[in-house]
């Protein structure tokens, strides 16, 4: 398994809007796509960041999928003002769920 | 056991008892109720073994039992008279060669009816001597009938769609019958020198081959040499080979052999052969061939029955797989980019106040971004029916598509617009041959031909690239073969290397 990994800095209401962009707009076109296996959103309030992981079944789906993240990930920020900090790719070395 | 349901009085009894003929009566069972001094006298059989017995455990030899039985049916089915020529067993063991007449007779009682028959025993006349050619031909006829019975048997089980291996199984054990013959199989050629047995039948329990057994068929075997001349041939003494074959052969007990070839789809198949203790007659392989043309039924018609089942899985196959294709389109491309629009449209919004300089970048990439999602649907559309397919017909579909691909392509089609589905199935053949030549040809150019031939269109796509496609290699060339085919078309593909590519059909222009 392979993760993609944003990282944005948010005011808590940021996050907020930026929750309800992806579960509006992203996740019912994500879900659709070839090796997706999940996301994960993670927010720090206090210290201003949000974390948004998405899991993907092999490195041929995180790469065949990586020029749409990077743009969609970067057209949410810009929508709710956010900055994202990184964009970077991962191996999941272990998955327990 | 009384007589009185036949005869009524004494001198009926005698006369039936003491005449020279053989005269016996069977009931619809073929249970014998009368056997007279000549069927004694004929077989060694004492009438009270066998009254009131089936003639089958008795008289009627084992391989005629089945036809006894058919005749027996015929009668009491027709009322008619059935003369019959065949054999009756003796007490030791031997065959009497029977001509037969015989009459239905309704019980004097009025229950069921009895079957009188009187019989001349051939066995011992010399030649023509009793009737002439008379009996010549009832002889001829019995067997004759005989063999259509198997023959239809064969025919009736191929005609059901059994397995081939049923039919082959079945050929040898009616031909070993009919031919009178201790053993019978079926071959199927291999490429090389060899047979493979795939049928075989013995009446001794000699077992020179199994079925599976692969055995060199060379010019010193009779099924070799009917594969390499096409036609029946013969072995009459194994005694006179030095070969392995041979030696088999000898060591089971068999002198001779005859083949005779079988072809499917023109070309030699395999071969069913006989084999005998003693040298076989020489009417063996005409009779065998009857044979040969059931089994190349079967297997055409076995190959047939794969062939189609094999093509309709592929047309679901490629079906299933493109719907898959254009989802998967769907999603990474149109769809992608129309999710990406709402969030720009969305920052548009969210920018109003912001002023035209920070809008118009937002609104010209929004722009941009739907005109790409619409050419991509565009693209997609087409894929599945082209409008100007519908619209102006074959020819400027086919141009159309032609001026997108990256090689020429000179379209030559008549201006007369043809029946949709021949339209759609041309232009997905031809546009699937020119979409090949544009990816894997190598070519500059690219020429479809279309021509009227009475009730049928035939095309041609043509390239001038480096040929070698290989029909079998992936789905490309068969997909265009099942389409063709499943529209009741024909397609052949030639590809000589360095060559070009030539592939050429028909597709019937009725419904």
């Amino acid at each position: 398994m392979y993760a993609r990994l944003h990282v944005l800095q948010t005011t808590p209401d940021q996050h907020d809007q930026g929750l309800e962009i992806v579960r509006e707009q992203l996740l019912p076109w994500l879900r659709d796509s070839t090796g997706y296996r999940g996301l994960i959103r993670l927010a720090d309030r206090e210290a201003g960041k949000t974390l948004v992981i998405t899991l993907w079944a092999d490195e041929e789906s995180l790469r065949s999928s990586a020029e749409a993240g990077d743009r969609l990930s970067e057209l949410t920020a810009a929508n709710v003002g956010a900055t994202r900090l990184a964009l970077e790719q991962y191996e999941a070395t272990l998955f327990d769920f | 056991m009384s007589t009185d349901f036949v005869l009524g009085d004494e001198f009926a009894r005698v006369l039936a008892e003491t005449a020279q003929e053989l005269v016996c009566v069977l009931d619809s069972e073929g249970r014998i109720l009368l056997f007279n001094d000549a069927c004694e006298r004929s077989t060694g059989f004492k009438r009270d073994e066998v009254l009131g017995r089936d003639a089958r455990d008795f008289v009627i030899p084992p391989e005629e039992a089945e036809a006894f039985g058919d005749v027996l049916a015929y009668i009491w089915r027709t009322g008619l008279s059935s003369p019959q020529v065949g054999h009756w067993a003796t007490k030791d063991g031997g065959r009497r060669l029977l001509a037969w007449s015989n009459q239905l007779m309704p019980a004097a009682d009025g229950g069921p009816s009895y079957l009188v028959t009187t019989g001349v025993d051939l066995t011992d006349q010399p030649e023509g001597a009793l009737t002439g050619d008379v009996e010549a031909k009832l002889a001829e006829i019995g067997r004759l009938a005989q063999e259509q019975r198997a023959l239809r048997r064969v025919a009736t089980l191929v005609a059901s769609e059994a397995t081939p291996d049923r039919v082959f199984a079945a050929v040898s054990e009616e031909s070993a019958r009919v031919l009178e013959v201790d053993a019978s199989a079926v071959f199927r050629y291999e490429g090389d020198d060899t047979a493979t047995v795939v049928g075989r039948h013995d009446r001794d329990g000699t077992g020179a081959f199994q079925v599976g057994d692969r055995i060199l068929a060379d010019d010193n075997t009779a099924i070799g040499r009917a594969r390499d001349s096409g036609l029946p041939d013969r072995i009459d003494d194994y005694f006179a080979l030095d070969t392995d074959v041979a030696k088999t052969m000898i060591r089971v007990g068999y002198r001779s052999t005859v083949a005779a070839p079988i072809f499917v789809g023109g070309v030699p198949w395999g071969a069913v052969a006989i084999a005998g203790r003693d040298t076989l007659p020489t009417d063996s392989e005409s009779r065998l061939s009857a044979f040969c043309e059931l089994v190349s039924l079967a297997v055409a018609s076995a190959q047939a029955r794969e062939d189609l089942q094999s093509s309709r899985a592929r047309i679901v196959k490629a079906g299933d797989e493109q719907r898959r294709k254009l989802e998967r389109n769907l999603h990474d491309g149109a769809q992608q980019r129309l999710v990406s629009l709402a969030l720009t449209l969305r920052l548009a919004r969210t920018k109003l106040s912001a002023g035209a300089d920070t809008l118009e970048p937002i609104l010209a990439g929004a722009a941009a971004e739907l005109d790409k999602a619409l050419e991509e649907l565009r693209e997609l559309a087409r894929g599945l029916h082209p409008a100007a397919l519908t619209e102006q017909g074959l020819g400027p579909a086919l141009q159309a598509l032609g001026e997108r691909l990256p090689v020429e392509v000179k379209v030559d089609s008549g201006a007369n617009r043809l029946p949709d589905h021949v339209e759609a199935t041309a232009y997905y053949i031809c546009s699937e041959a020119l979409t090949n030549v544009a990816k894997h040809a190598q070519a500059t150019c690219a020429r479809v031909t279309f021509a009227h031939e009475g009730d049928v269109l035939r095309f041609e796509i043509t390239d001038d690239g480096r040929g070698g496609a290989d029909p079998r290699a992936g789905s490309g060339i068969l997909g265009l073969r099942d389409r063709a085919e499943a529209a009741a078309g024909t397609l052949f593909v030639i590809s000589p290397p360095g060559k070009g590519t030539v592939v050429t059909g028909t597709l019937p222009l009725t419904d």
